[in-house]
C-alpha cells in the first residue's frame, strides 16, 4: 500500500547550502534513495515555507495571502510516496530518511495515489508546485461515503477542468492513522499522531504545472477545499 | 482462539465479530443437534468460516482495503462448508498467536491509552465497561478508542505478527509497560471495593513468561517477571479477611507465597547475569529485599534507599521519590523524609493521586504533628478510589484526630 511520508522540521535548525553538515545531508537523501530505489513511487522537494501562497475560500471569494497556511515553527520540506506492504516496512524506509535525524517524518495512509508520469527536468519546462489541501477533518474524510464520494466527483471536475496542469495528486486517510517517525541517538522513535496536533490537517495535495506564479494561484483556487497552500517545487536532479 | 483467529484472517474487528457470531449460533443450534464434541474446534470453524464469507462478500467492493484472508483450506471437513467439520489441521501454538496480538496491540504507532485498552480488551478478555472503570474514563471513552486503534491497525496496514529480532529490542518497552499495567491493575485496582484482582495479576504474569521465553537474553523481560511474581507473592497477605487494606509492615509474612518469591529470585538472578541493569531489575530486587526480610523493621533499609536512588536516576518518576521517602524514613528518619516528599509535592503527575497526601500524612503521624497529619489525611480521603483504602485512611484519620 502506498504511505505519504511528510518530512518536517524547523527550517532554522536545518543545515544552510555550503555548509559540510548540508553535504552530509544530501548524500543522505541519495542514499535513501537508492536503499529504497522502487518503494519510492514519487517525491518532492520544497522550496521554504516563507516562498509559500495560501488561497483561503471563505463567502467573499478566495483570500490569497503570502506565506504558508500556518505560521509554525515546524514547516514542511518535502515528501516521499512510498510503496510498503505494512507499517513497519514503511517505518523501515522513513526512519532513513535524514529529516527524521533532526526533524520528523509523519506517515500517512493514503487512499488515491496517481502519476501522470510526466517527469520533472530543472530547466525549460514549467514551474511546478505542490498544493496541500487544508481544512477540517469532517465526515466527508472518511472513505466510502457519500460525502467522499461526493469530493470525489468535485476534484474529477477539477482536473477536467484544468486539464494538464496536474502532473499528479493523492489523497490521504484521516489524520487518526497518521504515525511520526523521529532517530533521535541512533533511537527510532514512533509515536501515534503526526507530528503537531491540528485540527487543521493536510487532507491530500496535487502537484501542478503552471507558466508562472499567478498561473498557479490560478488552477490551485479551483481546487475543491477550504484552503489550499501553494509550495513551489525545488527541483533537485535531471 | 481469537488471537488464532485473528491471524488467519488478518483482521481483528472481524475476528471479534465473527467469534460472537459463533456463539450465538451455538447458542441457538446446539440445544436441539447436541453439542459437539470439539466444542471449541466447532467455535473457531463456524467463526472462521462466517468471517470468510463476510470479508469475501465485502472485498468485492474494495479489495484494496481489507487485510488478505488467508483461510486454512484443509478446514473444510468431509461434510462442507456448510456444516462446520469439528475435525480441523493442528493448530500452532496459541501462546504464539497471544504474542503476536500483545506486539500488535503495544505497536507504538498506537497511542499508549489505546494499547493498554486494546490489550486488556483483546488479549486479556476484560469487556470496556471493566476497562473504563479500572482507568476511571467514561465507557464511551474507550470503546471509541477501541473502535480508533482497530481502524488505525487496518488502515495504517500494522502488522500482525511479533516484531523481527532486530526490532524487538525497541520494541519491548511498550509491551513491558502494558504488561506491567495490568498487573499493577491487578495488584492495586484503582476502583471498585475489591483491592486486588487476581485474574488480571494472573494474566500479565502468563504474558510475563512469553514474553520471557519470546526474549531470553533480555533482561529488562525477566526483571519485570521477577517483579511481578514477587509483588504476586503478597497478594493474599494484602488485604484481610474483612477486605481491609493491610500494609506491608503489618502483613503476615507465613502467608506470602515462598514459591513465587523462590521464582522471583531465580528469574532475577538470571537477569542481573547480564549486568545490564534497568528500571524492572531495580524495582525487582527492592521487592526481593522486602520479600526475604523477615520484618519490616529488618528490612535492609539502606540498601533499599539506595536501589531507589538509583532508580531515581535511570528512570525518574514523582511515585519513586514517595518511595524513595519511606526508605529515607528508616535510614535517615521521618524529618528527612518529609523533605524528599515535600520535594515533589507541586509535581501535576501526582494531582490526582492519594500517595502523595498519604504518604506525608504518615511520615506527619511519625513526627506527632497530629493536625497537620490529620490534614494529610483528609485530602488523601478525598482522592482514595478504592473501598480498602478509604477504610484504612479513616482509621488513620480517626487516630490522629480522635
Amino acid at each position: 500500500m502506498r504511505y505519504l511520508a511528510l518530512l518536517g522540521g524547523e527550517e532554522a535548525a536545518g543545515p544552510a547550502p555550503g555548509t559540510p553538515e548540508f553535504d552530509t545531508m544530501m548524500q543522505g537523501y541519495m542514499r535513501f534513495d537508492e536503499v529504497a530505489a522502487d518503494a519510492i513511487v514519487g517525491g518532492e522537494a520544497l522550496e521554504e515555507a516563507a516562498t509559500a501562497t495560501t488561497i483561503r475560500h471563505g463567502d467573499a471569494g478566495p483570500l490569497v495571502t503570502a506565506g504558508p497556511y500556518a505560521e509554525t515553527v515546524e514547516a514542511l520540506g518535502g515528501l516521499y510516496v512510498l510503496e510498503a506492504d505494512t507499517l513497519d516496512d514503511a517505518i523501515e524506509l522513513a526512519r532513513q530518511i535524514p529529516a527524521a535525524l533532526d526533524g520528523w517524518v509523519s506517515l500517512r495512509p493514503m487512499v488515491e495515489w496517481f502519476d501522470t508520469g510526466v517527469q520533472a527536468s530543472g530547466t525549460g519546462e514549467a514551474p511546478r508546485y505542490v498544493a496541500f489541501i487544508y481544512g477540517k477533518e469532517t465526515d466527508g474524510d472518511q472513505p466510502d461515503t457519500p460525502a467522499w464520494d461526493e469530493g470525489l466527483a468535485a476534484h474529477q471536475r477539477f482536473m477536467d477542468a484544468v486539464g494538464d496542469a496536474v502532473q499528479a495528486g493523492g489523497a490521504l486517510h484521516p489524520i487518526a492513522t497518521a504515525t511520526t517517525v523521529q532517530v533521535r541517538d541512533g533511537d527510532v522513535i514512533v509515536s501515534d499522531g503526526p507530528f503537531a496536533e491540528s485540527a487543521e490537517v493536510v487532507g491530500g495535495f496535487y502537484v501542478l504545472r503552471a507558466s508562472d506564479r499567478d498561473a498557479a494561484v490560478a488552477v490551485a483556487s479551483q481546487i475543491p477545499a477550504e484552503a489550499i497552500e501553494l509550495r513551489p517545487i525545488m527541483e533537485v536532479g535531471g | 482462539m481469537l488471537a488464532t483467529l485473528a491471524r488467519q484472517l488478518g483482521d481483528l474487528d472481524a475476528a471479534e465479530d465473527a467469534v460472537q457470531e459463533a456463539f450465538l449460533e451455538a447458542m441457538r443450534t446446539w440445544p436441539g443437534r447436541g453439542v459437539p464434541d470439539n466444542p471449541g474446534a466447532w467455535i473457531t470453524s463456524t467463526a472462521r468460516n462466517r468471517a470468510v464469507d463476510r470479508l469475501r462478500r465485502e472485498s468485492r467492493r474494495d479489495a484494496k482495503e481489507k487485510a488478505a484472508v488467508v483461510p486454512d483450506p484443509s478446514s473444510d471437513g468431509p461434510a462442507g462448508p456448510s456444516e462446520p467439520s469439528i475435525v480441523g489441521p493442528p493448530e500452532p501454538e496459541p501462546a504464539d498467536d497471544q504474542l503476536r496480538l500483545i506486539f500488535t496491540c503495544c505497536h507504538p504507532a498506537l497511542a499508549p491509552a489505546a494499547q493498554v485498552a486494546l490489550t486488556l480488551r483483546l488479549v486479556c478478555g476484560l469487556q470496556t465497561v471493566e476497562i473504563a472503570r479500572a482507568f476511571l474514563q467514561p465507557e464511551a471513552t474507550v470503546a471509541q478508542r477501541l473502535v480508533r486503534a482497530k481502524a488505525k491497525i487496518r488502515t495504517a496496514a500494522i502488522p500482525f505478527r511479533v516484531p523481527p529480532a532486530h526490532l524487538l529490542p525497541e520494541r519491548l518497552p511498550p509491551v513491558a509497560a502494558c504488561i506491567y499495567l495490568v498487573f499493577t491493575e491487578g495488584y492495586a485496582a484503582t476502583a471498585g471495593d475489591e483491592l486486588v484482582r487476581r485474574e488480571l495479576c494472573d494474566e500479565a504474569i502468563r504474558l510475563g513468561r512469553l514474553v520471557v521465553e519470546l526474549m531470553p537474553d533480555e533482561p529488562e523481560a525477566r526483571g519485570l517477571l521477577a517483579l511481578m511474581l514477587m509483588q504476586d507473592s503478597r497478594r493474599d497477605a494484602r488485604v484481610s479477611v474483612g477486605g481491609d487494606l493491610v500494609l506491608l509492615e503489618d502483613q503476615d509474612r507465613s502467608s506470602w507465597d515462598r514459591d513465587r518469591i523462590a521464582e522471583g529470585t531465580a528469574e532475577l538472578e538470571r537477569a542481573l547475569l547480564r549486568r545490564r541493569p534497568g528500571p524492572y531489575q531495580l524495582q525487582a530486587a527492592i521487592a526481593g529485599l522486602h520479600a526475604t526480610a523477615t520484618s519490616w523493621v529488618n528490612t535492609d533499609w539502606p540498601q533499599i534507599a539506595a536501589l531507589y536512588a538509583e532508580l531515581a536516576r535511570v528512570a525518574p518518576s514523582p511515585v519513586v521519590e514517595l518511595n524513595r521517602a519511606v526508605a529515607v524514613a528508616f535510614t535517615e528518619g521521618p524529618e528527612a523524609a518529609l523533605d524528599v516528599v515535600d520535594a515533589v509535592a507541586d509535581d501535576p503527575r501526582l494531582a490526582r493521586t492519594h500517595l502523595l497526601p498519604a504518604t506525608r500524612a504518615d511520615l506527619l503521624r511519625r513526627l506527632g504533628r497530629r493536625d497537620e497529619a490529620a490534614d494529610s489525611y483528609r485530602a488523601a480521603l478525598a482522592m482514595a478510589r478504592t473501598g480498602p483504602e478509604r477504610a484504612f485512611l479513616e482509621r488513620r484519620l480517626d487516630e490522629v484526630a480522635g
